[in-house]
């Protein structure tokens, strides 16, 4: 599980409950509760959920944003609307005297301005977008699931991969390629090493695949020691060089297990090749197995060199 | 001989659960989510533990299955149960002379090795099928996909890691062919792998010499002296009984008296195992199933096993299982798969 930012947002937190005791302080301070048969009971219930919502935004926002510039402005919009709902729906339990009208008054003011700045918030937040959007190329295409990611390399998974190859295949494309790689002797190391140290060698050589891709292309994990690269409009020469080019970073990749100032190198084996859209993406996924299958069986049968 | 049953709390495979636990934690499943139904309490397992049943585990599979899109679990648990997970009888399976061996060790300890499965080996031809079918009773389509892919992972890991390299295999799988078949890919089949699905029975298949085929660094001693720490365990945790499952004790004895054209009915069966009719009953449905559907899954299996592999022809199959006439067995037949016999062996042949 993700570590949630809610210990990060203390003081957005207690500005909350400051401002939320503040508010219900002050109704009551200036008005008078009404009698129970003066409730107006279907407005307090529309009112009172339009309040709820508001604040679950506010929850939903400081669960899933870290500390920032975006953060405070989404909040303080939110938080403003939220004022607005609850004087709205204090109104209904209280009435207020002559002298004090003035809260009745003023009540909806705070609802336009937190619009205003939500506003300014979102076109914020579609900056921020564009950035990560910049930041994800080459682990994804147009469209964004996140049931789909691997939790082991933060790439999309195999599903993933076969949703992209089927959109592809659909349209009148160019002729694709595709890269297999599979890690050499992944289980032993496993076995050797742990599962922890086996995890996190997979995420490092996905990060060092993602390094060697360019940005039109598609990293993603096929399953177990597998990864897959879907390079759109490129011909089979062009995927063997980046395939090489990945093998080679692999081979350098000084990896280190705990403390130990050994280094682990490892050796990956590659298969590229080019598709055009008369296939099934069964098919397409079936021929790279098969490849990757043959050569693995080919380089176990060389003698190994110590 | 003492059997255990779905609801008996017998399990001891502590590590098995943690694991199971972890590795959905990391997905994103909160524990106390997948423990949902189980009545075990997650901070519990660190402090004192205590065995579980076989039902436990279906639970917890099922919640897996449900709340997480990862199809990978299976095939990691697999993978790490042997040989470290399963303690002094990994290290008695480290030291057996042969796949054969092992396979042997794992039946006389099923309640230790594979609880939920039974394992039941057929040769014919130079080669070897291993049958696996559930040892606690009827399972939901989830459940047995999980249960499989455990079991094919942690056979199939076993043969990689003593064998050296991957043999020629032939996998038969009941159940549907699966969306994650990116996972049988990487984890269990090889360029030579053979994979069919929708077969109605569960077997892996080997040629014969292949398990007799010697490990060179096995030790019998060694592999005496574990197997004796293991019964004093059991001695221990068991009450010094090794046990079996109850659903593989009927299905045996029933598939026995089918193939010897004895006398089989409900009454008989439960007379067998000291039950009345209506205690044998009460115990066929706490596993789910009954005895009607019990008696029709073997047949069924028996069927397709003698067709696909003996080739025997519908006469022949037919006879053996007690059937009237042909067209009888051909009308079962396609209930039980879908399609005609004839059908089905030109889709395998």
């Amino acid at each position: 599980m993700k570590d949630s930012f809610i210990p990060h947002h203390l003081k957005l937190i207690a500005i909350y409950l400051f401002t939320l005791s503040g508010t219900i302080g002050l109704a009551f301070f200036f008005g008078d509760l009404k009698a129970s048969s003066a409730f107006d009971y279907v407005d307090a219930l529309g009112e009172g959920g339009m309040t709820l919502i508001t604040f679950i935004w506010i929850g939903f926002t400081l669960l899933s944003r870290p500390k920032g510039k975006v953060t405070n402005w989404l909040f303080s919009g939110l938080l403003l609307m939220h004022v607005s709902m609850l004087l709205d729906f204090l109104d209904e339990f209280i009435s207020y005297d002559q002298n004090n009208n003035w809260l009745t008054t003023i009540e909806s003011l705070p609802a336009p301005v937190g619009m205003v700045i939500m506003s300014m918030a979102l076109y914020q937040l579609y900056q921020e977008q564009v950035t990560i959007n910049a930041q994800l190329r080459r682990t994804e295409h147009y469209y964004r699931d996140h049931r789909l990611t691997d939790f082991i390399t933060g790439l999309y998974s195999a599903e993933y991969m076969k949703q992209q190859l089927q959109r592809l295949l659909s349209h009148d494309c160019d002729n694709f390629s595709l890269i297999m790689l599979d890690i050499r002797q992944f289980d032993h190391f496993n076995r050797k090493h742990g599962h922890h140290h086996g995890d996190r060698l997979l995420r490092e050589i996905a990060q060092l695949t993602l390094m060697n891709i360019r940005d039109t292309d598609l990293a993603c994990r096929y399953a177990s020691d597998r990864l897959i690269i879907l390079l759109p409009s490129s011909s089979k020469e062009l995927a063997e060089g980046i395939a090489l080019d990945i093998e080679n970073s692999i081979a350098h990749l000084a990896f280190k297990v705990g403390e130990n100032p050994q280094a682990l190198f490892q050796q990956a084996t590659l298969f590229a090749e080019e598709f055009n859209n008369t296939q099934t993406y069964h098919h397409v996924l079936n021929t790279m197995n098969m490849h990757i299958s043959q050569l693995k069986t080919q380089v176990r049968s060389q003698p190994q060199v110590a | 001989m003492n059997y255990y049953q779905r609801h008996d709390a017998v399990i001891n495979d502590q590590q098995l659960l943690v694991n199971f636990i972890d590795l959905a934690k990391q997905r994103g499943l909160h524990p106390d989510k997948l423990l949902k139904g189980t009545k075990i309490f997650h901070p519990d397992l660190s402090k004192e533990f205590q065995p579980y049943s076989a039902q436990t585990l279906l639970t917890i599979i099922e919640n897996c299955s449900k709340h997480l899109n990862a199809h990978d679990i299976s095939f990691l648990l697999g993978r790490r149960y042997f040989p470290s997970h399963l303690g002094t009888l990994g290290q008695a399976l480290m030291n057996c002379r042969h796949l054969a061996d092992m396979l042997r060790v794992c039946q006389c300890f099923q309640l230790i090795s594979f609880p939920m499965m039974n394992i039941e080996l057929r040769h014919f031809n130079n080669n070897t099928h291993i049958i696996f079918t559930s040892a606690v009773g009827a399972l939901s389509e989830r459940q047995e996909i999980f249960l499989s892919e455990f079991l094919l992972s942690t056979l199939l890991g076993a043969v990689k890691y003593r064998c050296q390299n991957f043999p020629e295999l032939s996998i038969h799988l009941a159940y549907n062919e699966v969306n994650h078949i990116e996972q049988y890919q990487s984890h269990i089949t090889s360029l030579t792998t053979k994979l069919y699905f929708r077969q109605k029975i569960s077997m892996l298949s080997i040629a014969t010499p292949l398990l007799y085929q010697p490990f060179n660094d096995s030790s019998s001693s060694l592999k005496a002296m574990a197997l004796s720490q293991v019964k004093t365990q059991i001695k221990t945790q068991h009450d010094g009984r090794v046990r079996i499952s109850f659903m593989q004790a009927v299905t045996q004895y029933m598939a026995k008296q089918l193939l010897q054209q004895q006398a089989l009915s409900l009454a008989h069966c439960a007379q067998y195992f000291g039950y009345s009719s209506a205690t044998f009953k009460r115990k066929l449905s706490d596993h789910k199933v009954n005895y009607q559907s019990l008696l029709d899954g073997i047949r069924g299996q028996q069927a397709i096993f003698q067709l696909i592999v003996y080739q025997h022809s519908n006469e022949e199959i037919a006879a053996s299982l007690d059937f009237t006439d042909v067209s009888n067995f051909r009308k079962a037949f396609k209930r039980w798969t879908g399609m005609t016999p004839s059908n089905m062996r030109a889709q395998v042949c």
